[in-house]
């Protein structure tokens, strides 16, 4: 191992954890599900619900958000819950499902 | 020979990024306020530098502090008709229209008011008596308008400042300039909002109202589309003096701050000037008479009560 | 010793790109290291690794990016190509670039590869997903490295063929 390799893999690190810096900082109580670049749910993470897009089932219960089925081929996304921290992506179907702030994506804010 | 292939396909995959659209955004400093102006559509920066223009030229006209408008003029006539600019002129005359609607718990005649708080410098606090004899001069019944040929007279003593409605008769321009563009976006004038149409995509904007117990925090979020919410609260200005805090909505009938059981009054109405002036009006006359007041009137808005209560007034679903 | 692409040589990058495709398929079959984080270790890279070691920065880039197109068009996972079209190319310019300087080994080559393949494959996803995707970005960027150091170590301790 090099001088450089160091340099490499620390500003690789810092990189990492600089975008976990907005991450870090969302208090997370909003549950967005897009598909194909169009948000189909918006709705706070303590409402109960049970959302059907194209292809997957996404279930909000208890605070908690997860997909709990998919026709996908990798069945990838129903592993894991979503968190502010990670989102759970279901490629094939163009879906996504995030917890936001719900101040974020405001478009103002009348005061 | 390859590695120049992979940075052509690099390339490609660059330019062929679906078109989320961007808008023109821009943030200055105009009508004593920080003003944020987002615009989509093909003209959005024509339609910026228009607005940039009208709020350089409101600032002026509707200032009642700086001698090149023409309300100060008026407020220098001495009870002289004195002939007012267009802008002037229209906003006044609503002002008036408007405090007939709230029988004076809004009024354009509120500048006595501001001159015995000493234009709310913070180191003033008059005594009662003042207080009292500025409220007798706060009257918008004294103020005659002619309108074909724009001239105002004012009863003796009075003094006109359009503060309470001047953001918003703002925002009313900017919208139809927005319009006359084919622009779509949200204008923000120091929390006075316009927002224009919907998003380009066809969604509504999605805007919150600011929690007046703590500025991080947002009551609620509203989904609107080319419509005007406009905010007023005792925490946007005010001042201590003595361990007693002194806030910037005055009563027009005490001369003194309102003493409203309401911590913030937000309306939403299509005319942002009627909803500046309104909302003022409803925080004066507190939560009771200003639930019947916009219940009677039809006007959507959403109260909070110094306790914390919320109260949505005639909101649509989405 | 002369660089010369004689039969040689092209048999050696042809196995090469073998290997490479027999690894990225076999690691297809496993799970993914990191439950719900779609990223391999890239063993494949392992074989792009040896090249560029052993073969030169063009033997690799022919491996890398026919492993992208051949493991797409072969296995018919056509889905995936812009995402490994994305990640190989930025990749392979990175550890081109970096490879031969004297204070770089393989095992920083490595880790900027594996790093600049997941920025690519995020910035794909981007276009097709959407913005949500950066969330995954710290995740990407930190594994990264020890798949990058991993395949550094494989590529390094197998003999010469």
């Amino acid at each position: 191992m090099k001088r450089l390799d160091f340099l490499i893999i620390a500003v690789v690190v810092l990189l990492s954890l600089a975008a976990l810096i907005p991450a870090l900082n969302r208090k997370g109580d909003i549950v967005r599900i897009e598909q194909d670049g169009k948000i189909i749910y918006e709705g706070g993470i303590h409402e109960d619900a049970i959302i059907e897009a194209s292809g997957n089932t996404i279930t909000i219960s208890g605070g908690r958000v997860s997909i709990t089925a998919a026709d996908c081929p990798d069945g990838l996304c129903m592993s894991g819950e979503c968190t502010s921290l990670h989102p759970l992506i279901c490629v094939p179907n163009k879906l996504s499902v995030t917890i936001v702030s719900s101040k974020e994506g405001l478009d103002g804010i009348s005061s | 020979m390859k590695k120049h292939c992979c940075v052509l396909c690099l390339l490609l995959l660059c330019s062929c990024a679906p078109g989320a659209e961007n808008p023109t955004t821009k943030t200055l400093f105009a009508m004593d306020t920080s003003v944020t102006l987002s615009c989509y559509g093909a003209n959005s920066a024509a339609c910026i530098q228009d607005c940039e223009e009208k709020l350089f030229e409101l600032d002026t006209a509707l200032n009642l502090y700086d001698e090149n408008s023409s309300i100060y003029r008026l407020n220098n006539s001495g009870g002289d008709w004195c002939a007012l600019d267009d802008a002037a002129f229209s906003a006044l005359a609503y002002a008036v229209e408007y405090a007939s609607l709230t029988s004076g718990a809004f009024d354009p005649s509120i500048g006595s008011i501001l001159l015995a708080w000493d234009d709310f410098s913070g180191n003033v606090v008059p005594s009662d008596a003042d207080q009292r004899s500025a409220a007798l001069l706060c009257d918008y019944t004294k103020i005659e308008l002619d309108r074909d040929n724009n001239s105002v007279r004012l009863g003796e003593g009075q003094r006109i400042a359009l503060g309470g409605i001047g953001k918003g008769f703002a925002a009313d321009c900017l919208n139809a300039i927005y319009q006359s563009h084919g622009c779509t976006g949200v204008i923000n004038l120091g929390g006075n909002i316009y927002a224009v149409g919907a998003k380009p995509e066809g969604s509504k904007w999605r805007i919150g109202i600011q929690s007046p117990f703590d500025r991080n925090e947002l009551i609620c979020e509203l989904s609107l589309s080319s419509v005007s919410i406009v905010t007023s609260g005792a925490y946007e200005r005010g001042f201590y003096q003595d361990g007693v805090y002194y806030h910037h909505i005055f009563d027009p009938a005490t001369g003194a701050p309102a003493n409203s059981d309401l911590a913030s009054v937000s309306i939403i109405h299509e005319s942002s000037c009627f909803a500046d002036a309104i909302s003022t009006a409803v925080f004066v006359m507190g939560y009771d008479k200003g639930l019947s007041f916009l219940t009677d009137n039809g006007i959507s808005a959403v109260l909070v009560k110094t306790d914390g209560t919320i109260t949505e007034v005639l909101l649509e679903t989405p | 010793m002369a660089y010369r692409l004689d039969a040689k040589r092209i048999t050696r990058i042809s196995l090469l790109l073998a290997v490479a495709l027999v690894l990225q398929y076999v690691e297809s079959l496993l799970p993914y290291p990191v439950p719900a984080i779609p990223i391999h270790i890239g063993l494949a890279n392992v074989a792009v690794l040896y090249a560029l070691k052993n073969e030169g920065r063009s033997a690799a880039c022919i491996i890398g990016v026919l492993r992208a197109l051949l493991f797409a068009l072969i296995l018919g996972r056509i889905s995936g190509l812009l995402y490994s079209l994305a990640g190989t190319s930025l990749s392979l310019l990175g550890m081109c670039l970096v490879f031969d300087r004297k204070q770089v080994s393989l095992f920083g080559t490595s880790v900027l590869g594996a790093f600049l393949f997941n920025i690519g494959q995020l910035i794909a996803g981007f276009f097709i997903v959407g913005s949500s995707i950066f969330a995954l970005a710290p995740w990407f960027g930190l594994l990264s490295v020890p798949c990058g150091l991993l395949t550094a170590l494989a590529a390094r301790y197998i003999p010469k063929l």
